[in-house]
């Protein structure tokens, strides 16, 4: 047996690549990257007051449409004089209270309710499974707008409209992964063992469950945020003169000739949010799978 | 079994395999599947590659077939084809790859549903691999197809050719696959585990079908199985594979006689003495080794009965045998003849 | 099963969907607070309008009894009165059918024409610059507000570089494909982003099957592996995941429409919501929902004809 050298060498080569994949910075890079875009974001716009001295509603009838880099506005201003970086970052609170804000009622709503019926089973589950059914066969974006339309366009609105509809992905996520866990050998056991129902439903399926949920959440999470801007910019949520970068892009649209940083800044900004989260999500699949 | 005299009387190699290695770079780090074949396979003659799973059988086939996929996995070694004289085949552009499949090497694999393509009908198939190389008109690619399928022992052939895969048996369903194989008439087949999923009476059919295709077309075989009850009744050699090398190789009935190697020695020992056709147990204790961070020594001796302190330092090579016709990868092969030397109670080095 | 019945079957299980949608538009005008009646007559309400109103709707009768006036008028296709154009609600949505439609299926087919070769070329080279540098973008691509792209767009072709016109509908096919393509292509970017991710990870796993390896070791062309083995298989993916995620597709109408100023459906629903005409949002909601279901029916026939194992249960 001769030739050890070629041998040698393609080992050597493969090696050093398999290495160079699993450099911990190259694993963990949308982990941290989405991480720092969102923790900068959420720091940025709860300071607001300390990094800007204007009011986002302040009108400076002297500097309309003033282009991005005059001093004293990085950003520019809008037609009404308002400074573009202020109404950012107060802005950004609003949309980051609806990410947050609708993502964590639907998910505790509709994990609740999916797992209610995947451990119940029967005939309970057989009809909250149709409800499901039913609303996944809607458009959901036409939905919710006809839903806003019939309460009336306000925030508050836009949130209720949110919440009856979105939890019904959760809970079917949720019902699936609680069918599959009552089958595993652990919870069989527990029952045997005489636990229970609530605690084994919980103390066992739901960590198995929540890890799949909370990925999923971070997805939806960048959906409210594009639907609370776009129904901002319909007018069918935020209104005007509040700075939600919806209702910005749709106020900075009649001046797209003219002033393009009033439409284009703060769907930027909803970008960074959107790219934080699908990242953050993105690294947490890794290391769930991972974690395998 | 074919005529083995007939066999040894040195039949020109078609085949020669020398210092095959084939590495997969994964994600645990890599993978030495195949670390250092070397065989070669003779005209008209079956040989049997048999081993645990995880010990190469299959990579090796692949790696001949040119299918395994080139970025995690790559190759160094020479393969020699008596068709090609003066080319290895792991170096073949795509283009003589191409003309070298079907009419030269073909290969059958083991799970007949997995290896069809569910959503095309079994006569396009065939069709398809009886078009690569000829210049055959539709209508008689079709009578060809019809020609196979009943060559192969499917009845209302001409029925059949429009039906899907999942529509036929798994039985019937390994037919076509070999039918397809088969279709361009190649020299050498490659059967990776072709009766595995099979039941044990279909395994009997499709294994007496392998041998009137090899008999009738005339083809070099490479058997791969798991099963060496299966690999006893069928081949002319047999080579043992471990840890992705081969630790014994040799004329099937000199290994099954007098095995020289103690893993076939425990292989052998651990098959039921009535029945040579049941699958054997997996009565040796300890796990194959992982094939990503491999110990220097003996790749077995963990498992070993026999093995000794210097086996695990010792740089294993293929020793030869009784004139060259009987290669074992063990220090200890003559003390492996004895039955003292084995102590049913312990497995494992001391 | 054969594949007449499966098509039957399928319609069958479309009714009680159906069914519940008309449930659930059926309420959606009970979720307006205070007096409905006054709601939808707006400026128009006078005490006696509004008591006929009552009557024609039925607004007094239990709950039961308005559902089925509901669905007997449903029946004889009458969506009720749009009382912002007063014109039956039926006519105006359908009018502006034809536009949502062409839009939708320009986008669709859009969306398929770059989602195919870069979703198959991502999975080729996995891991390659290609795969990298795609995967990249439609992340950044899936975080963008497809209206607020729709404006860039306009911004860099329309206004800078005067390749499209700014909005409008056009007229005749040839001017349709013209002022339609910004829009098309603004929604089907959003579409694609679920195509290729889902065309990656299907061609990914047909690649590494047995059976591609079987066509490989027949000796036919790489094209033909890849033509007849694994796109034939990879694209059957696509076709699930179109119908699931139609809604994508709708609600990028919606905006689309409106950022484009596009006579179709979408712009129809937000222009209705403002003018608080509930009955054309009803309606027009009953008719997208209806349009999704149908589709869905679409897709499922397609995939059986694309993939033989299904029709046979």
């Amino acid at each position: 047996m001769s030739a050890g050298n070629p041998s040698l060498a393609l080992l050597d080569l493969l090696q050093a690549r398999v290495q160079r994949r699993n450099n911990v910075f190259r694993r963990r890079a949308p982990l941290v990257i989405g991480g720092v875009l969102l923790a900068t974001v959420i720091v940025v716009t709860v300071a607001a007051p300390l990094i800007t001295s204007y009011n986002p509603n302040e009108i400076d009838p002297l500097n309309p449409l003033a282009p991005p880099l005059t001093p004293g506005h990085i950003l520019g201003t809008d037609n009404f004089g308002r400074d573009i970086l202020s109404r950012i970052l107060y802005g950004g609170r609003i949309d980051l209270l609806i990410a947050f804000g609708a993502t964590s009622v639907t998910l505790v709503v509709g994990t609740a309710i999916g797992l209610f019926s995947g451990f119940v089973g029967g005939w309970v589950d057989a009809t909250i499974m149709r409800i499901v059914d039913l609303f996944f066969a809607f458009p959901f974006f036409v939905l919710v707008i006809a839903i806003v339309a019939m309460l009336g366009p306000s925030i508050l609105n836009m949130f209720i409209a949110i919440w009856l509809t979105s939890w019904i992905t959760y809970a079917r996520i949720t019902r699936g992964h609680t069918l599959g866990a009552k089958q595993q050998e652990y919870v069989l056991a527990a029952r045997a063992l005489g636990f229970r129902s609530r605690r084994v439903m919980l103390r066992h399926i739901l960590p198995n469950v929540l890890s799949f949920v909370v990925i999923f959440a971070m997805v939806d999470a960048v959906g409210n945020v594009l639907l609370g801007a776009a129904l901002g910019f319909l007018g069918l949520g935020a209104q005007p003169p509040s700075p939600e970068w919806g209702v910005m892009i749709s106020d900075g649209q009649n001046y797209i000739f003219s002033a393009w940083w009033l439409a284009t800044f703060p769907g930027i900004a909803i970008v960074i949010v959107g790219v934080g989260f699908s990242l953050l999500g993105d690294g947490l699949a890794d290391i769930l799978r991972a974690g395998d | 079994m074919t005529d083995a005299a007939a066999v040894e009387a040195a039949a020109p190699a078609i085949l020669e395999v020398e210092d095959l290695y084939t590495y997969i770079a994964t994600g645990d780090g890599v993978v030495r599947a195949v670390d250092g074949v070397s065989f070669t396979l003779r005209e008209r003659e079956i040989l049997g590659l048999v081993g645990e799973s995880g010990s190469g059988k299959s990579v090796t086939c692949r790696t001949i077939a040119g299918l395994m996929p080139s970025p995690p996995a790559h190759s160094v070694g020479e393969v020699r084809y008596a068709g090609r004289p003066g080319r290895n085949l792991l170096q073949l552009r795509p283009s003589e790859q191409q003309r070298l499949r079907g009419a030269h090497i073909s290969m059958i694999f083991q799970d007949p549903m997995s290896a069809l393509n569910p959503v095309m009908r079994v006569g396009d198939q065939i069709e398809e691999a009886v078009g690569a190389h000829s210049n055959l008109g539709s209508r008689d690619r079709r009578r060809r197809a019809i020609e196979l399928l009943d060559r192969v022992g499917i009845p209302a052939p001409a029925r059949r050719l429009r039906d899907y895969p999942h529509e036929f048996s798994g039985g019937m369903r390994q037919r076509v696959l070999i039918a397809v194989a088969i279709a361009s008439s190649p020299r050498i087949l490659l059967a990776d585990e072709p009766t595995t999923a099979l039941d044990v009476i279909i395994q009997d059919q499709i294994l007496s079908l392998l041998l009137e295709l090899q008999r009738d077309y005339g083809m070099s075989m490479v058997l791969v199985s798991h099963d060496l009850g299966v690999i006893a009744e069928m081949c002319d050699r047999i080579a043992v594979m471990y840890g992705g090398q081969i630790v014994e190789l040799t004329d099937a009935r000199t290994l099954l006689t007098e095995p020289r190697h103690p893993y076939t020695i425990s292989l052998l020992r651990s098959l039921p003495d009535a029945e040579r056709r049941t699958k054997y147990l997996q009565s040796i204790p300890g796990t194959p080794p992982r094939l990503v961070d491999i110990q220097p020594g003996c790749r077995f001796a963990t498992r070993c009965p026999l093995a000794e302190i210097e086996c695990r330092t010792w740089e294993t090579e293929l020793l030869a045998v009784d004139g060259g016709a009987h290669l074992v990868r063990c220090r200890r092969h003559d003390d492996a003849r004895r039955p003292e030397e084995w102590r049913t109670e312990s497995y494992g080095s001391e | 099963m054969g594949r007449y019945s499966f098509l039957g079957q399928r319609i069958l299980q479309t009714i009680p969907v159906l069914l519940g949608i008309t449930i659930i538009t059926f309420f959606l005008l009970r979720l307006i607070p205070g007096d409905p009646a006054r709601q939808i007559l707006g400026q128009h309400y006078t005490p006696k309008a509004g008591a006929e109103l009552r009557q024609q709707l039925g607004l007094d009768e239990p709950l039961w009894d308005q559902y089925g006036l509901f669905m007997r008028r449903l029946a004889h296709g009458d969506l009720g009165d749009s009382i912002n154009y007063q014109q039956p609600a039926r006519t105006v949505i359908f009018q502006r059918l034809p536009p949502t439609l062409f839009l939708v299926a320009y986008a669709a087919i859009l969306a398929a024409l770059i989602s195919i070769p870069v979703g198959v070329l991502s999975a080729l080279r996995k891991d390659g610059v290609f795969d990298q540098v795609a995967r990249v973008s439609f992340l950044i691509a899936f975080a963008m507000p497809s209206f607020w792209l729709g404006i860039i767009f306009i911004l860099i072709f329309a206004v800078h570089l005067h390749l499209f016109p700014v909005n409008g509908y056009g007229d005749g096919f040839t001017e349709h494909l013209r002022y339609l393509f910004l829009p098309a292509f603004t929604i089907s970017l959003a579409f694609s982003t679920i195509l290729v991710r889902t065309l990656r990870a299907s061609t990914l796993a047909v690649l590494s099957t047995d059976y591609v390896d079987t066509a490989r070791i027949k000796g036919i062309s790489r094209g033909a592996v890849l033509r007849r083995h694994v796109l034939r298989n990879s694209i059957i993916s696509l076709v699930v995941v179109f119908g699931i995620n139609l809604a994508f597709l709708i609600s990028g109408t919606v905006l689309i429409e409106n950022v484009f100023g596009i006579p179709g459906i979408g712009r129809l629903l937000v222009d209705s919501v403002s003018t608080r005409d509930y009955t054309v949002v009803q309606g027009t909601t009953l008719v997208l929902a209806f349009f999704v279901v149908m589709v869905n029916v679409l897709t499922d026939v397609v995939h059986a004809a694309l993939d033989p194992r299904v029709s046979a249960g």
